[in-house]
């Protein structure tokens, strides 16, 4: 057990070295590679301080006047020109920002110290006070902001101060409301649970697990919040009800005053305010998708790692180009199968690189037949079984090999091709029953579109036929399911549904992506009931699935991927008991169906390989009790066993004469 | 249906209390005394004691406010302090201006929000990048100093548009017509930005989902995988998010009515402020609020339309 | 009660609360009794909506119970405050199913399992890093992993990693909700394996919640068998796997498909003859809840709940129990919505 698991995790440490230094870096460090919000920053800073020391800096007194430069262009005296009265636009600009500023600074104080505590307490303590909360947030949010300012500059004639406050009280209960969910989001984590099961004191897990989640909520809101002040303080300055002094917004009204005589007094002090805002605005974007990477739920798949350290070279041969001739059994399209797959390759980018993620694989469907393709996460089952359709993810493409399906060939075939084929060829039946179904339509409606779509038949012809779908996959009571919306169904009734679907069109061939993972095993097992039906129907059934059982339940013959490869191809009564392939063997033995209580169960060390690191050679290698060095040397390709309708990917298949392969 | 409006009263009818109330008390806090206002500074105390009396100034605030609040319900909002004429018939005269104006930004604000949210969303690449800068520029750009710019394009450099004023549809639809064009585009254009952006990610949300790949999977042509399927089950956040908009349009018509001179109720409410006219000030923000109200039951309206979760 | 009783649990019910809107308050457990012996494995088994993923939140105190008892070495647990759950969590840990969303993805693996070490037990900082690498090497990981955030581990080495954070409190006891669900076969024997080598080494007493009867069937001593919040069998847990007693047990067995073509065909024919049809059926508010699924369901299964009778061994909550047990039970009537 040690060596496997040693080897594996010790090449780890060494691959993920570099993504391991950024993730110590803190979130200021990451938020400032990001050029844009870098750069923001940067902006805002300079922007605080030229404004600030104002009085110093500028060249001229905001109210200086000098009535024989009135309204004139840039020049080498006024930068920026000069406004009424021959005031210098650099200087007024320079002095307008600190009203701004101040402004933002007053708003954001209101809007922080009230929203920020009442958010996390809502979220984390519950019960009345989180009711009141989103009782006034509600409330607020049907407030015009604007008028409640005018009552507000009314009453305190031009005091700027009491309007911005004002309106940072206004926004506090919408952060809070926010920071709210946020905590609330937090609480519900697993990770929380277990700390709470762990005996963490609150305080301990505020600190630790809520507090920095919410900081960085609460900073995207600050700046939204903040360039939205900036835009209302300027606004009352533009309709001068705020200050008298110089500032942003009323240099704007001057330059509405004077727009036929002088153009250009648009232009510094909209940019002023423009560029502010758009500064927060970009600040904020970055600071959501600094939060966003630091708390992304990892993929479910282990993550396909960036080749590099001290193991490129050694460890990632080009992957493309080393795709083996196909040899042995399948050299040409069975045609006389319904389907016959050859030598299909699947590259898809990761992380940039295109790279291969199924590899070589080759299979036949006969007419009337269940085939089970089986194998765990990562192997490729879903990819082989999407690409058949032509319905790989976006930059994914058939790299090579051929999908002959009633005399064509759907890997080169165009959209149009592959459109008349799906649906009503071949029909898909998704692995998430009720996310499969399109939750605005009801079942009805959904079936009775691919109805119509199919057969071209009326609207009314199409309702009908799809309630004898529903009665045809035995769904209890057809009329009421199809007036029902995906999230009234169970899943087991959401799943028949989707089969009613699949069948819509009449297909050959239907395709069911574990079609019963999402299921309880007694519903399950009703649905491969039905899925048995329609074999005795004459219907050819593709089956993925991970699950030994169902393959046994319901599959004639199956093929087993492992790592993006056909590795053993075979009947099933074969397969189970005679497996060829090492993988294959580990595989059926770690199922509990046979472990003994008290024993070991034998279970296959380490893990699937993701694509990038698929050695050279045998993909099991790795793993492999049998492996040789003739098994790290070049790719294995497929071959018939002696004799047998079986084939493997093995140069050292298990004995299968003598049942049960015991290595 | 009846669930809908018994919640929606149950959120409006606080709106507009605790927003009369506010100005209300706000009002009352206003340094010097409304009689002396009205009255100048020749009159004398005992004059102005006895306008205040007429007023109902005298009373204690919660009898005022009650009192103010039975008349309004009979419709009575009291006289401007400024004009003397009532408020009620000047808030009447100008809630047409008002409407209109956002009415047709928010329709400018929908379709193009929209249309570029669909767009970038299916195009991505250059376009979807082109989007998200506008979107960005169309948050960040004050509406009044865009509706500036407007202006001396379109009114004072090649005049197509007229520079300011409003006339009323019944005297001329094209004049009512090109009054409007600037000032709506003034308010809309900045207001497509947050459409186009929740248009965007909503549909690239929806492509992700596991009934489009299983409706491609069933031979749906992607025309109607987009426009039926998708743009469907993404036009309830798009719903809400317009009715945010709505809102954040009020307080742009304060500004655009006052650079484009219209009569509508924002540029009252300015000149109202600027010229302490209390009356005409609550009036104006009760009417705000009430309307702001409605188009949230609107809004809650759609949204149960929309969305089969809710309805059922 | 007996002294080598480490938890009991009686009468519990655990009710959720939800609005009239969204379908009034949820009773998931509805008097659920559990006894765990020190150095034992129980295994909950049932589908979704059985309750079993509940009594081990409530066991933990993560969700209030509404009526019943919960006794941890002796001490009511019940209503404990935070501060006896601080204590409490040094004997009693918990491995929950989703091996991605448990560990904090901003936090070092390290940094994870010295959390409670840090702040529940307060150890200083060597003999915390001197356990949290032990706990590592317990679980097959490299002592380097500590350094490393979670997001650079497969779903295997973290169900690990969430394994090691239980076993650096050194508890006594220890709640797996759906451990091993989320992974994959050969993933899933490798976790097995590692669950049973630790019982064996320390003695640990494991409720293990799972909905896979045979994985139960592995790794536990007694299975408890759950449905619609109630016990409907208990008893050795291959007793109760190869030989069940309750139609629903048996329901569930006949369901899940043995990787064997020959076996799968007479067991499906066994289930066709047992009867027994969809979940969709309402469940009656008073007799037994099985009964409109059930095939042996009688007149009184519809209007009383059947207790829970000792045959032998085992307990099974069924008016025909002794005839099933005694082999001479003819299905009763055919169940509502059998086509």
């Amino acid at each position: 057990m040690k060596t496997p698991t040693a080897r594996r995790t010790a090449s780890g440490t060494a691959r993920t070295h570099p993504r391991r230094d950024s993730a110590r870096r803190g979130f200021v460090a990451r938020l400032l590679r990001k050029p844009t919000a870098a750069g923001s920053a940067g902006y805002l800073l300079l922007v605080v301080l030229v404004t600030v020391p104002a009085g110093p800096l500028a060249p001229y007194s905001p109210d200086g006047q000098d009535l024989t430069a009135a309204l004139q262009g840039p020049s080498g005296a006024h930068w920026l020109g000069t406004g009424e009265l021959g005031r210098d636009v650099l200087s007024r600009l320079l002095h307008g920002g600190q009203v701004t500023l101040l402004g933002v600074v007053i708003t954001l104080a209101a809007y922080l110290l009230l929203g920020v505590p009442a958010g996390m307490v809502a979220g984390y303590r519950g019960g009345f006070f989180d009711r009141l909360v989103l009782r006034t947030a509600d409330l607020v949010s049907a407030v015009p902001v604007i008028i409640v300012l005018l009552v507000v500059l009314s009453v305190f004639t031009g005091d700027e101060s009491a309007a911005m406050a004002a309106n940072g009280l206004l926004g506090a209960p919408l952060l809070a409301r926010v920071v709210r969910s946020a905590t609330l989001g937090v609480k519900e984590e697993l990770y929380v649970r277990a700390a709470v099961a762990g005996g963490i004191r609150d305080r301990v897990i505020i600190r630790r697990h809520v507090l920095p989640r919410v900081t960085g909520v609460v900073l995207v809101q600050a700046s939204v919040y903040g360039a939205y002040a900036v835009l209302l303080e300027t606004g009352l300055g533009f309709l001068g009800l705020g200050t008298t002094e110089a500032s942003w917004g009323s240099m704007i009204a001057e330059a509405s005053k004077n727009i036929g005589t002088d153009p250009w007094l648009l232009v510094p002090s909209g940019f002023m305010i423009t560029s502010f805002v758009l500064a927060l605005g970009l600040l904020s974007d970055g600071l959501r998708d600094t939060l966003a990477e630091r708390y992304a739920a990892p993929a479910r798949k282990p993550p396909s790692r960036r080749r590099g350290g001290g193991l490129r070279g050694a460890a990632s041969q080009p992957v493309r180009g080393q795709v083996p001739g196909t040899a042995g059994v399948f050299e040409e399209p069975d045609t006389e199968a319904l389907l016959s797959v050859r030598g299909l390759t699947v590259s898809l980018p990761i992380e940039g690189t295109p790279t291969d993620v199924i590899r070589d694989v080759s299979f036949d469907l006969r007419a009337g037949e269940v085939l089970g393709i089986v194998g765990e996460t990562g192997c490729g089952k879903t990819i082989t079984a999407t690409s058949l359709l032509g319905m790989l993810p976006a930059d994914g493409r058939i790299a090579s090999g051929s999908v002959l399906f009633e005399g064509a060939d759907l890997a080169g075939a165009d959209a149009a091709t592959l459109r008349r084929v799906r649906g009503r060829r071949i029909g898909w039946i998704s692995q998430d029953p009720v996310s499969g179904l399109d939750p605005s339509f009801t079942a009805g409606a959904q079936v009775a579109e691919v109805v119509r779509l199919h057969t071209g038949c009326t609207r009314k012809e199409a309702r009908q036929r799809a309630l004898e779908l529903f009665a045809k996959v035995r769904l209890p009571d057809p009329a009421r399911i199809a007036v029902s919306y995906p999230h009234q169904l169970s899943g087991g009734m959401a799943q028949r549904v989707g089969i009613a679907a699949a069948l819509a069109g009449e297909p050959a061939l239907v395709i069911a992506d574990e079609p019963t993972t999402a299921l309880d095993v007694t519903v399950q097992a009703e649905i491969l009931d039905l899925l048995r039906e329609l074999r005795s129907a004459g219907t050819s059934v593709v089956l993925i699935t991970h699950d030994w059982g169902v393959l046994a339940d319901l599959c004639d013959r199956a093929v087993v991927m492992y790592a993006g490869e056909v590795v053993e191809e075979a009947e099933v009564t074969d397969l189970v008991t005679a497996p060829a392939h090492p993988y294959t063997a580990g595989l059926l033995r770690s199922d509990p169906h046979h472990a003994v209580p008290g024993e070991p169960l034998p279970a296959v060390e380490g893990a699937v390989p993701p694509p990038p690191q698929w050695p050279v050679g045998c993909h099991f290698q790795n793993r492999c009790p049998r492996v040789s060095e003739a098994c790290r040397a070049k790719p294995v390709v497929i071959s018939q066993l002696a004799e047998l309708e079986r084939s493997t990917r093995c140069i050292r298949p298990l004995e299968l004469i003598g049942g049960p392969a015991h290595d | 249906m009846h669930r809908i409006l018994f919640r929606w009263l149950l959120g409006a009818v606080p709106v507009v209390f605790a927003v009369t109330v506010l100005t209300f008390v706000l009002t009352s806090l206003v340094p010097g005394d409304p009689g002396r206002t009205i009255l100048g500074a020749n009159a004398s105390p005992a004059q102005v004691r006895a306008l205040d009396a007429q007023l109902g100034l005298d009373h204690p605030l919660p009898v005022r406010y009650w009192d103010w609040l039975a008349s309004a319900l009979h419709g009575d909002l009291g006289d401007s302090v400024t004009s003397g004429v009532p408020v009620s018939d000047q808030l009447t005269s100008r809630l047409g201006v008002t409407l209109s104006l956002i009415g047709g930004a928010v329709l400018v604000a929908a379709v193009a929000g929209v249309a570029l949210g669909v767009l970038s969303a299916l195009k991505g690449g250059l376009l979807g990048r082109v989007v998200d800068g506008i979107s960005l520029v169309g948050l960040a750009v004050p509406n009044f100093w865009f509706g500036l710019l407007l202006m001396s394009a379109f009114a004072v450099r090649l005049p197509v548009f007229p520079v300011s004023g409003y006339v009323p549809l019944t005297d001329s639809p094209t004049q009512w017509f090109e009054s409007l064009v600037l000032p709506v585009l003034t308010l809309g254009v900045p207001a497509t930005a947050p459409v186009a952006k929740q248009t965007r990610d909503g549909v690239l949300d929806q492509l992700g989902r596991d009934y489009v790949r299983v409706l491609r999977a069933r031979g749906v042509p992607e025309r109607s995988v987009v426009l039926r399927h998708v743009l469907r089950n993404a036009a309830a956040p798009i719903v809400t998010v317009l009715g945010v908009v709505v809102v954040t349009l009020f307080g742009g018509t304060v500004l655009a009515e006052t650079l484009f001179v219209l009569p509508g109720l924002g540029g009252l409410a300015v000149t109202a402020a600027q010229t302490q006219d209390i009356p005409m000030v609550q009036g104006v923000a009760l009417v705000f609020t009430v309307t702001v109200t409605l188009i949230n039951l609107l809004i809650e309206v759609v949204y149960t339309m929309l969305d089969p979760k809710v309805r059922t | 009660m007996t002294d080598s009783a480490l938890l009991q649990v009686h009468g519990l019910e655990v009710t959720y609360r939800r609005s009239r809107l969204r379908g009034g308050d949820v009773t998931a457990v509805r008097g659920v009794d559990l006894t765990v012996d020190r150095g034992e494995t129980v295994g909950l088994v049932g589908e979704s909506g059985s309750g079993k993923s509940t009594i081990g939140s409530a066991v933990l105190g993560l969700v209030p119970a509404s009526r019943g008892g919960i006794e941890f070495d002796g001490a009511d647990i019940t209503h404990g405050t935070r501060a006896d759950r601080r204590l409490l969590a040094r004997r009693m840990q918990v491995v929950f199913q989703d091996p991605y969303g448990s560990m904090n993805p901003a936090h070092t693996v390290g940094d994870t399992l010295a959390e409670a070490l840090r702040h529940n037990l307060r150890l200083p900082a060597d003999e915390i890093q001197e356990r949290v690498l032990r706990a590592l090497d317990d679980v097959g990981l490299p002592p380097g992993a500590a350094h490393r955030h979670p997001a650079a581990f497969s779903g295997g080495q973290r169900q690990r990693i969430a394994i090691a954070r239980a076993l650096v409190m050194e508890p006594e006891f220890v709640v797996c909700d759906e451990a091993v669900s989320a992974l994959d076969l050969s993933v899933q024997a490798q976790v097995l394996n590692l669950l049973a080598r630790l019982k064996r080494a320390r003695g640990l007493s494991y409720l293990f919640i799972s909905h896979d009867l045979a994985v139960v069937r592995y790794l536990s001593d007694t299975v408890v068998v759950l449905y619609a919040g109630r016990v409907v069998e208990r008893g050795p847990a291959v007793q109760v796997a190869d030989h069940p007693l309750h139609p629903y047990t048996r329901a569930l067995l006949a369901a899940a498909p043995v990787p064997d073509p020959v076996a799968q065909r007479r067991r499906q024919a066994e289930r066709r003859l047992a009867g027994t049809v969809g979940t969709a059926a309402a469940r009656t508010s008073v007799g037994c809840a099985f009964a409109p699924r059930c095939a042996f369901a009688q007149e009184v299964c519809w209007s009383v709940q059947p207790d829970l009778v000792a045959h032998d061994t085992v307990a099974v909550a069924c008016h025909r129990g002794e005839e099933i047990a005694a082999g001479t039970a003819r299905p009763g009537r055919p169940p509502a919505g059998a086509a």
